[in-house]
């Protein structure tokens, strides 16, 4: 059954270099949705994404930067890039090599889909 | 009250900047107007970072909304602009125990204790978490109230323990001069003082055009979302060399790669300390050391979350926020590399700056070990 964020996970799931997607509780890092390929533990990766999201925010605030609109990891074995509306975070999962632009692009206009 | 609270609004309309959001958001946390107090509470904290009483009545009033997870940080926040901050060390007792981390509650409420060896609630409430059983949750509960808010409604609380709490949320009159230095004068929004320029831009006008309003309740002044375009004015005009350090020190290490743009480094060294680099702000203050102790957090949230997905070293991670972009980076020997630049800086363009200031960083902890 598809579900209410399929609308937004599949655009994601579908650019280059994309290893899963998700959509998670920031609060307790509950996943809600996701894409993810096999070798991804995609709960771990809600649990993490919304973690980072989270101290992201509570960071920002306190340092007086206001809130957060996009958060991005990167590491050797690939990207993380998180944003967060409404209590939810769409977090995607890329391996390096992949167009974090575009990526980002896509999660920014799949926002208001998070309502 | 409702007078009062009409007053302290309209004084906070007149001037954005007034550490007067205290006690309005005090005396909104009061009449359990919860929602209208965190958004006052919230703005104090925005423009007032620096300010362990704005983080303080925030945590106060997210404690009473039973958003504990938020009060604990915080009050965490209180403790690293203020360490022994005694409210701070109170509240995170509370919010320790309830969260089910009894040894470090009392380890809290024994620092507290021996700051302030006379306040029968820190006594109670510590000999409440010592004792434990199922009685224990019931008590702190009960004594919440003087844990976290500077009543005096407990029956536990004696007379010197009221006056100890409430001392805790006093009015801005009545804190230490250094907060109320902190919090008087020109507003000091955390965006770099040498993104004056952008600065404004992004701040200064109301998106609607409008200006302040001379009166209004506090949903009035809580819409006042910016600084009127006088102060912004003023902000833009105001001297900041000052607050340049001189040539040679170590503030001036990312210098000749930020000149001339609205960006702003600070190194942190493994201990959480300015290494090098600094953050001017607004009001010509050097604000690296709290800016940059905030930040350093999602340092440890990174590297689990790269350890745990196993995908070896993190590289840096960039935070668009609604002030500015943020990069975060490891340098060498444990160091933490921060920058900020104005929100409408090109993302491609903050890594590249992100980059040459980790080279600089790394050959400036190399030759300096």
């Amino acid at each position: 059954m598809r579900s209410a964020f399929a609308t937004v996970l599949e655009p994601l799931a579908r650019q280059r270099g994309v290893l899963g997607c998700l959509v998670a509780g920031e609060e307790d890092g509950i996943l809600v949705d996701a894409f993810v390929r096999d070798a991804v533990d995609g709960a771990a990766l809600a649990a993490l994404a919304a973690a980072l999201h989270r101290r992201a925010r509570l960071a920002s605030g306190a340092a007086g930067l206001g809130g957060v609109s996009f958060v991005r990891l990167d590491a050797d074995g690939g990207h993380l890039c998180v944003l967060g509306h409404n209590e939810l975070v769409l977090a995607v999962f890329a391996q390096s090599g992949a167009n974090v632009g575009v990526i980002r692009s896509t999660m920014l206009r799949s926002l208001e889909a998070l309502a | 009250m409702v007078d009062e609270i009409r007053r302290l609004s309209e004084e906070l309309a007149r001037d954005p900047s007034s550490p007067v959001y205290l006690r309005l958001g005090e005396a909104l946390r009061r009449r359990a107007d919860l929602e209208v107090a965190l958004k006052v509470a919230e703005r104090g904290v925005q423009r007032h970072a620096h300010s362990p009483d704005a983080h303080d009545l925030l945590a106060r009033i997210c404690v009473d909304r039973g958003v504990l997870e938020r009060a604990r940080a915080a009050w965490e926040t209180v403790l690293r602009l203020m360490p022994g901050h005694l409210g701070a060390l109170k509240g995170l007792g509370y919010v320790l125990f309830k969260q089910g981390h009894t040894a470090d509650a009392e380890r809290m409420l024994a620092e507290a204790a021996s700051r302030d060896p006379a306040d029968e609630s820190i006594a109670t409430a510590l000999a409440m978490v010592r004792g434990g059983g199922n009685g224990a949750a019931q008590a702190m509960s009960d004594a919440r109230v003087a844990l976290t808010s500077g009543g005096s409604t407990s029956a536990t609380t004696s007379a010197r323990g009221a006056e100890s709490t409430a001392a805790a949320s006093a009015p801005p009159g009545d804190t230490p001069p250094r907060t109320a230095r902190a919090s008087s004068g020109t507003p000091a929004r955390a965006i770099p003082a040498v993104s004056n320029g952008a600065a404004v831009a992004t701040n200064g006008a109301h998106r609607d055009g409008t200006h302040a309003p001379a009166q209004g309740d506090v949903a009035a002044t809580l819409r006042d979302d910016d600084m009127d375009e006088g102060a912004a004015a003023e902000m833009s005009a105001q001297p900041l060399a000052a607050a340049e350090p001189a040539p040679g020190d170590a503030r001036t290490l990312f210098g000749d790669i930020v000149a001339g743009g609205a960006h702003a480094v600070v190194l942190l060294d493994a201990d959480g300390l300015v290494a090098a680099g600094h953050y001017p702000t607004m009001d010509g203050r050097d604000a690296s050391q709290e800016v940059g102790v905030e930040l350093s957090g999602v340092r440890d949230e990174a590297q689990r979350a790269v350890q745990l997905l196993g995908l070896g070293a993190w590289h840096f991670v960039l935070c668009e926020t609604e002030e500015a972009a943020v990069a975060l980076a490891p340098a060498a020997g444990g160091a933490l590399l921060v920058t900020l630049s104005s929100r409408d800086t090109p993302l491609g363009f903050v890594r590249r700056l992100l980059e040459r200031c980790r080279a600089r960083a790394n050959d400036w902890l190399g030759a300096d070990e």
